[in-house]
């Protein structure tokens, strides 16, 4: 949550951070330094433009009346197109006259009017001041709004005390960057800085709002267009907004911006007195216009999210939109940052404004005053304390002002009220750079007279306004002359009452300026002054140079001159400063050395004295002090007339072409200038590389040192060796382990330090790293004090940049301990070994005897493979012998099914053969007898023999006997047909893949063909689901689980009935929906628990042997769990029988 | 192509530094961002004079890069001191 306590502390924040910001880079920091030279910074810091009036006031301005806050942003674009010819030139005449103001500047330009500057000044004064205060106002209400709405806390007694700190601060902030030395056109690169980052901190506070406005108060720019065209704000689009277009007012007010963006004081000082460098005005010529533009972009949308959130419409409270806005929608974070941004707008303005103000009341108008009482002379000493004091006076003013008539409106509508008055400045200022016949009665005649007209017509009416005068002079005019009213002088109205003030205060400028100027001849100094204005840009108007000398006698007693010039400057300055003011001026000019000067040599220390002590006190002052200082004797004065006169009949030249020379001479002299700056700052930056420089060198130094110390103090002995293989480098250690110093080692051998044969060791090591040129590691001896040690040696040779060996860089180190340390462990490894290749052997017969094992493991893993194989091959002959005996015992029953019906069809065959033998011999009788009948041979004996053969032939037997012998013969055929039948579909010979089978018919088949197995025990119960589903099945298979099924059943029933009894096989068939469910129960003796789940294994069987195999249940789980993804279950109680439940999926 | 296309950009360079075109050209926006130009967007859809000056506004920042790009390159013209340092201008 923000406080009030926070917010204090982010402005005492900010402040500390321009603070240190500014006195780093007026403290010579490398960084800070060059980032102030930067062009960049240059174009930035004129955004000391957009005041809080901009930066609140815009907004304010669109809310209200449109558009018409945009020609404030358009004239400093459209003045840039004159950047290089006009700004350029500005800064020119800047560096040629030493000029500190822009009073300064047009003063110097009219023959160093003390009267114009003064005027200037006042000008100013009265425009600027109210506009200051403006800006404090706007602080404090800025302040007011947020503490009101996001901070917490008590603010009664935060208030005051916020509004004199910012004036203590502004104050000490001003004097102590802006005005610490007495010279104020020195470059003030600090605050130059600081007002540069304000204008980047003023920007992306303006523009994050904006953005806050346009993408999360609105849907981007289409919304806001689509929201002001929906609604009354339309109007607002059009120039002139609710008061429709005016374009006259948008005429007015972009001239009015494109003269205010120059000639605003701290414009003018921005633009012109702190410019450094020319170059930079082409950086600002395009970056500025682009600064601008982002911050106009954005006031429209802040103004819209005012509006649309039903903000108050005042001038006044839409002025503070852009703080509302973020507030309104609790983004209270960049509200503050929008605080920031506008105090530092206004901060900026005041202490820019305030120094330049200081500058010219002290220069303008308080010196003169000064120097015309000669009671106060001693006072001007003091010009820098009295230039402190107007500032915190000025400041404290403006501050009293807002204080006292803050409420009123006229605050509010100064802005451009300050615009018109600094547009007076423009037609002395544009004359004079482009008018050479502008002279100084002209430029005080056109500035009285607009100043006069602007307060009449602008600046009275605003306090009128305000209740301070009376109104009767704004309706019946002055004295009572109608035509004279403030706002429609000359009874014209131009309904807008700053751009009547601005038409006519310009017109009687301008003309008053031009009928001074042609009706004034100017003194020669003036014209020159005049000339050398107009033609410091043009390079053409340069004339060819002859090379020109003019000797002269050395007459003139310096020493004299310079007491004249001290007592002089003692009036303004301490004799101390004085004395260094003319030193350097005679420096200037080669005389300081000199007793007795030329008088040409003397003009020249005038003219340089002049310059030097403009930048102190001003154009205008300082010429008043060196004219009148009677500095040149009436015969010096003479003579010196004559000297030029000669010059002029020597060089055989009009008095035009000597002043275009002479203009061709200070243009000389201000390139040299330029020339010299251009060198100063090249010796700065090169100062700045030696600075450099020293740091590196300083830090080799220490690094240097490091390492030195480093090597003094390295356990290791470290040793250099020339090629002569003399020592020239030991550090401390080798030199205390041989008793000796350092410096004592130089030139001596290893032979001067150690024992022949180690000494011819170590030599030899070098020889042969100075041969190969190659590194040597070795382990050597060392003996010291009669002790042998071990060391580790690295010799590395040293080579010069040829490649070429110089010497030898060594360092070594006891190794001894290791040593020892090895050959223990050398001891141990032996002992280690030995126990290894014990060890080995013992492993290796261990792995003899493994290798035996597992040779006769693998050979019994054969057998095992074999025997499971030949196991394999049995359990498979068992299955077929199974099947084949399950066959043989089906064939048997089937055999013997038919066998029966066989039987007797076969005796009635035989009935029927002989009955037929015996009705042929009948028959025959009965031909014989019909022949006889036909020849009436009847005889009796025939009759006796066809009675005989009747007898024989049993007729009346045959007659009832053989249609049933036929009937039981066909129906035992039909009984076989039926059997085969089943058979055929039982087998399924040839069937491998699955097929739509009826398990209803399947079942039947089977029973059938089954017959003889249950026939003598039970009796078989259908229980068949009718519409049962056909479902894919391997018939063949399945028929021989549900005849395992059933034979088992049977066995399962012939185990406990009695003779002449008989059990039942119950088969039902159930569809469940995904299944079809095949019950087969039999009321045998059941199963016993401990067998149920062993039931399915192979080989499981509890008949007697020769009776089974146990592979037929075995066979059943494979048939219906492997091969149809069915289920084989049982239910069984002991005594009652078992229920084998199948279930194969329908799908 | 590339000689001629160097020759182009470098006669358009020519023209834009020269001061009275500059003082043209400047004349030419003042009259666009003024009546009687300015009603020619300032009426109808309330946004045209909206882009009509942004746009005015963008296309001149664009010409016063080129302009100075054109001074900044041209060592010729701008730089009295090089004179100075060449020779070229007497000391």
């Amino acid at each position: 949550m923000i406080t009030v306590m926070s917010i204090i502390i982010a402005f005492c924040l900010f402040m500390g951070v321009l603070f240190f910001i500014a006195l780093k880079t007026e403290q010579g920091s490398p960084f800070f330094k060059k980032l102030s030279r930067n062009p960049l910074v240059y174009a930035l810091s004129l955004g000391v433009y957009f005041t809080t009036w901009a930066f609140y006031g815009s907004v304010g301005t669109a809310a209200t009346t449109g558009l018409t806050y945009l020609p404030i942003y358009l004239g400093p674009i459209l003045i840039m197109f004159f950047g290089w010819f006009f700004l350029r030139k500005l800064v020119r005449i800047k560096n040629a006259y030493r000029i500190t103001s822009i009073a300064d500047f047009i003063s110097a330009r009219y023959g160093k009017s003390q009267s114009i500057a003064a005027l200037v000044t006042v000008i100013i004064l009265l425009g600027i001041l109210p506009y200051i205060s403006l800006q404090l106002k706007v602080i404090f209400s800025s302040f007011d709004i947020i503490t009101a709405y996001i901070g917490k806390g008590d603010l009664s007694w935060a208030t005051p005390f916020i509004h004199w700190l910012l004036i203590a601060v502004v104050i000490v902030f001003t004097i102590i960057f802006g005005a610490r030395r007495l010279d104020p056109t020195e470059r003030h690169e600090g605050m130059v800085l600081v007002i540069a980052i304000i204008s980047v901190i003023k920007l992306v506070a303006f523009v994050a709002v904006g953005v806050f406005s346009t993408y999360f108060v609105f849907n981007g720019f289409e919304d806001i267009l689509r929201h002001v065209s929906d609604s009354q704000l339309r109007d607002l689009m059009f120039i002139g907004g609710n008061e429709k277009s005016n374009y006259l007012i948008w005429f007015t007010y972009l001239i009015l911006s494109m003269s205010a963006f120059i000639f605003l004081p701290r414009q003018f000082h921005v633009v012109v007195i702190e410019n450094s460098n020319e170059k930079s005005i082409l950086t600002a010529m395009w970056f500025f216009p682009i600064y601008i533009l982002l911050l106009a972009v954005f006031v429209l949308p802040v103004a819209m999210g005012g509006l649309t959130a039903g903000l108050p419409l005042q001038l006044k409270d839409a002025d503070s939109f852009v703080l509302l806005v973020p507030i309104i929608h609790g983004n209270y974070w960049l509200a503050l940052g929008v605080f920031i941004g506008g105090l530092s707008a206004g901060v900026s303005m005041i202490i820019i404004c305030s120094m330049t103000l200081a500058t010219m009341v002290t220069n303008h108008l308080l010196l003169p005053v000064i120097s015309y009482f000669d009671k106060f002379k001693s006072l001007s000493r003091h010009i820098l304390k009295f230039r402190w004091l107007t500032i915190a006076v000025f400041i404290v003013i403006c501050f009293y002002f807002e204080r006292e008539i803050g409420h009123s409106s006229v605050l509010t509508n100064f802005g451009m009220v300050s615009f018109v008055a600094v547009f007076q400045f423009a037609p002395a200022i544009i004359g004079g750079l482009y008018w050479r016949n502008g002279n100084k009665v002209g430029a005080r005649a056109g500035l009285l007279g607009g100043f006069i007209v602007w307060m009449y017509t602008l600046f009275i009416p605003a306090l009128i306004n305000s209740g301070w005068l009376a109104s009767s002079i704004l309706k019946e005019g002055i004295f009572g002359l109608s035509f004279l009213r403030p706002e429609a002088l000359f009874g014209i109205s131009l309904e807008n009452n700053i751009v009547h003030s601005a038409f006519w205060s310009i017109l009687i400028n301008i003309g008053l300026y031009v009928m001074g100027s042609i009706s004034y001849k100017p003194k020669f100094e003036e014209q020159e002054l005049a000339n050398s204005f107009v033609g410091i840009i043009n390079e053409e108007d340069v004339p060819a140079r002859k090379k020109m000398r003019i000797f002269e006698g050395d007459y003139i007693d310096f020493l004299h001159k310079r007491e004249i010039l001290e007592d002089k400057l003692s009036s303004y300055f301490s004799p101390e400063e004085a004395s260094v003011i003319i030193t350097v001026s005679a420096k200037n000019v080669g005389i300081e050395q000199m007793s007795m000067i030329s008088v040409l040599k003397l003009s020249e220390l005038q003219n340089e004295l002049e310059k030097t002590i403009t930048g102190y006190l001003g154009a205008a002052t300082a010429h008043k002090i060196v004219t009148t200082s009677r500095l040149f004797t009436d015969s010096e004065s003479k003579y010196l007339s004559e000297v030029y006169a000669d010059v002029l009949a020597t060089l055989k030249l009009p008095p035009e072409e000597l002043i275009q020379k002479v203009d061709y001479y200070k243009d000389r002299e201000r390139l040299l200038a330029a020339h010299s700056q251009e060198l100063e700052d090249t010796i700065m930056e090169l100062n700045c590389q030696i600075g450099e420089r020293e740091r590196v060198e300083d830090a080799l130094i220490y690094s240097e040192h490091k390492h030195r110390l480093l090597l003094e103090n390295l356990p290791q002995r470290i040793f250099f060796k020339t090629k002569d293989l003399l020592y020239s480098y030991c550090n401390n250690n080798y030199a205390n382990d041989l008793s000796i110093t350092p410096l004592l080692i130089e030139g001596k051998s290893d032979f001067d330090l150690f024992p022949n044969h180690l000494a011819e060791q170590y030599r030899s090591k070098d020889k042969e790293v100075m041969a190969t040129g190659t590194i040597s590691d070795t382990e050597e001896e060392y003996i010291l004090k009669d002790t042998k040690y071990w060391v580790h040696t690295i010799k590395v040779p040293v080579k010069n940049k040829d490649g070429e060996v110089e010497g030898i860089l060594g360092i070594f180190w006891d190794i001894t301990d290791r040593k020892l340390e090895a050959e223990e462990i050398q001891q141990v490894n032996e002992e280690l070994e030995s126990r290894v290749v014990s060890r080995t052997f013992e492993l290796m017969e261990a792995n003899k005897t493994l290798t035996a094992k597992i040779k006769e493991l693998e050979e019994i893993r054969a057998k095992l493979i074999v025997a499971y194989d030949d196991l394999q091959g049995t359990q498979s002959q068992l299955v077929q012998a199974e099947k084949l005996a399950s066959i043989g015992q089906l064939a048997a029953g089937i055999a013997h099914e038919i066998n029966t019906p066989t039987q007797y069809v076969g005796d009635n065959l035989s009935f029927l053969k002989t009955s037929f033998d015996d009705m042929r011999s009948l028959i025959d009788k009965y031909k014989q007898l019909l022949e006889a009948v036909a020849s009436n041979g009847v005889t009796e004996a025939i009759l006796a023999e066809v009675k005989k053969a009747e007898q024989v032939a049993s007729i009346e037997y045959l007659i009832g006997e053989v249609p049933k012998a036929i009937d039981e013969s066909l129906d035992g055929t039909g009984r076989i047909a039926s059997i085969v039948k089943a058979m055929k579909e039982f087998s399924h010979p040839g069937v491998k893949e699955k097929v739509a089978t009826d398990i209803n018919r399947a079942i039947t088949n089977t029973v059938t063909v089954a017959r003889n197995e249950w026939k003598y025990v039970a009796d078989v119960v259908f229980d068949f689901c009718e519409n049962l589903p056909h479902i894919p099945c391997l018939p063949g298979e399945f028929n021989q689980v549900i005849i395992n099924i059933v034979i088992n059943a049977a066995h399962a029933i012939a185990d406990v009935i009695k003779p002449g009894e008989k059990g039942t096989i119950t088969i039902k068939t159930t569809d469940t929906g995904e299944h079809v469910e095949i019950r087969i129960q039999d009321t045998g003796n059941g199963i016993p628990l401990e067998n149920r789940t062993k039931v399915f294994d192979p080989f499981f069987t509890t008949k007697q042997v020769g009776k089974g195999t146990g592979q037929g249940l075995a066979i059943a789980r494979s048939v219906i769990v492997d091969k149809h993804d069915g289920t084989i279950t049982l239910e069984s109680e002991v005594g009652k029988g078992t229920v084998f439940v199948i279930r194969l999926p329908i799908a | 192509m590339k000689d001629t296309f160097t020759n182009l950009i470098s006669k358009v360079m020519s023209v834009i530094r020269k001061k009275e075109f500059i003082i043209v050209f400047f004349f030419v926006v003042f009259l666009m961002l003024n009546w009687p130009f300015l009603t020619i967007a300032d009426k109808g859809n309330p946004f045209h004079i909206y882009f009509y000056l942004f746009f005015i506004v963008v296309f001149v920042i664009i010409m016063l890069f080129l302009i100075q790009y054109s001074y900044s390159k041209n060592a010729d013209t701008d730089s009295i001191y090089q004179k100075v340092d060449k020779g070229d201008l007497p000391i």
